[in-house]
């Protein structure tokens, strides 16, 4: 009788190492599907026509002064593009403010093009139909960092500050599905459907992450801004809306920017 | 003796200006939440009263990563939630 229950259990447990082994094996086969599946997307990436269109408007005569966007320090000079990406978001002593690049792009339209804030910030993310000049901007602008590491700065004060106010606000929670940005993205191996989910507090998976926005959405059919991304994880987060290049916004890509430094950036870049 | 005199007295003066200018946790956890509050808009049923936190939000918000919550902490806060 105790020997028909070993063999028993000895068979049992075989089975269910063979099922582990075979759903093991069929996450790891899905996900290195999913990264093929983004390689061969990124072959031939469309948001090199934001890019493009974004480089025209950076040298474009605008607004009521009738002045491009060429003169606009990024952080690292007057007209310096190349490689802004990596330094922001910073402390400009112009606005007396920490600023990703997205409010940085509204301070220069303002104080260059002589836009007002609101007529600066008033199309911020493009649509079906609407292709906005913010999106173009923005990838013109990454587009210039390709390839270099990341290095936020984060020493005066208000980057400190912003720092730190951004960390709280990423494990921040609340809502009526009690989540904070750590729930997601503060554990590692968490996926929603076949999505890993980076964790953003291990250095590894927070430069890789950071560093592959904005993207062009192949589901969506459009590049997609940092201060996007952050807009939508608060929505499925159920929170209110995030107000486009608002303090807290720029707070949290302050947390999760300087988190990145070391990484190569590399973007825009494709994703689903 | 005056070189301790004269090492000591900067390294408070420094001291007693970095408390004056960097913020305690909880001055910080409330910066955070007014600019949670300024930097969000009410879209439909999603009120700006979801940045708001209970006690376990609260808790939980601050004690993460290397700060572990202390046990009577956590008991407290179970019986406190397991009453309701």
């Amino acid at each position: 009788m105790r020997k028909t229950w070993e063999k028993a259990a000895r068979a049992a447990l075989a089975a269910a190492a063979l099922a582990a082994t075979g759903v093991g094996a069929q996450q790891k086969s899905a996900i290195e599907e999913i990264e093929r599946y983004r390689a061969a997307l990124g072959d031939g990436n469309p948001a090199e026509l934001w890019e493009a269109r974004g480089d025209a408007i950076w040298k474009e005569k605008r607004g009521p002064k009738n002045a491009s966007l060429e003169q606009c320090d990024l952080g690292l000079g007057p007209g310096i593009v190349r490689g802004a990406y990596t330094v922001l978001p910073k402390y400009f002593a112009d606005t007396n403010k920490v600023e990703d690049l997205e409010s940085r792009l509204v301070s220069c339209m303002v104080m260059l093009q002589g836009f007002t804030p609101e007529q600066a910030k008033k199309d911020p993310y493009g649509g079906p139909g609407k292709k906005v000049a913010m999106d173009a901007l923005v990838a013109f602008v990454t587009s210039e960092s390709r390839g270099l590491p990341m290095k936020v700065a984060g020493t005066h004060p208000k980057e400190v500050e912003a720092y730190d106010l951004g960390r709280q606000i990423f494990f921040h929670r609340g809502g009526p599905y009690d989540f904070s940005c750590a729930t997601c993205h503060g554990v590692n191996n968490q996926r929603i459907r076949l999505q890993d989910l980076p964790n953003l507090l291990n250095p590894r998976d927070a430069k890789k992450a950071y560093t592959s926005w904005p993207a062009y959405r192949v589901s969506q059919g459009e590049v997609r801004s940092f201060q996007w991304r952050l807009l939508d994880c608060f929505r499925q987060q159920r929170f209110p809306e995030l107000e486009f290049t608002s303090p807290a916004s720029i707070a949290l890509t302050m947390f999760l920017a300087k988190n990145s430094n070391g990484g190569t950036f590399d973007a825009p870049a494709i994703k689903r | 003796m005056k070189t301790i005199k004269m090492l000591a007295i900067p390294a408070a003066v420094l001291a007693l200006a970095g408390c004056a200018t960097t913020p305690g946790p909880d001055e910080l956890r409330t910066n955070a939440i007014a600019m949670m509050k300024a930097s969000f808009k009410e879209k439909g049923q999603a009120k700006l009263d979801r940045i708001d936190q209970d006690d376990m939000q609260r808790l939980c918000s601050e004690y993460v990563a290397e700060k572990v919550m202390p046990r009577e902490t956590a008991q407290a806060l179970e019986r406190r939630r397991s009453r309701r």
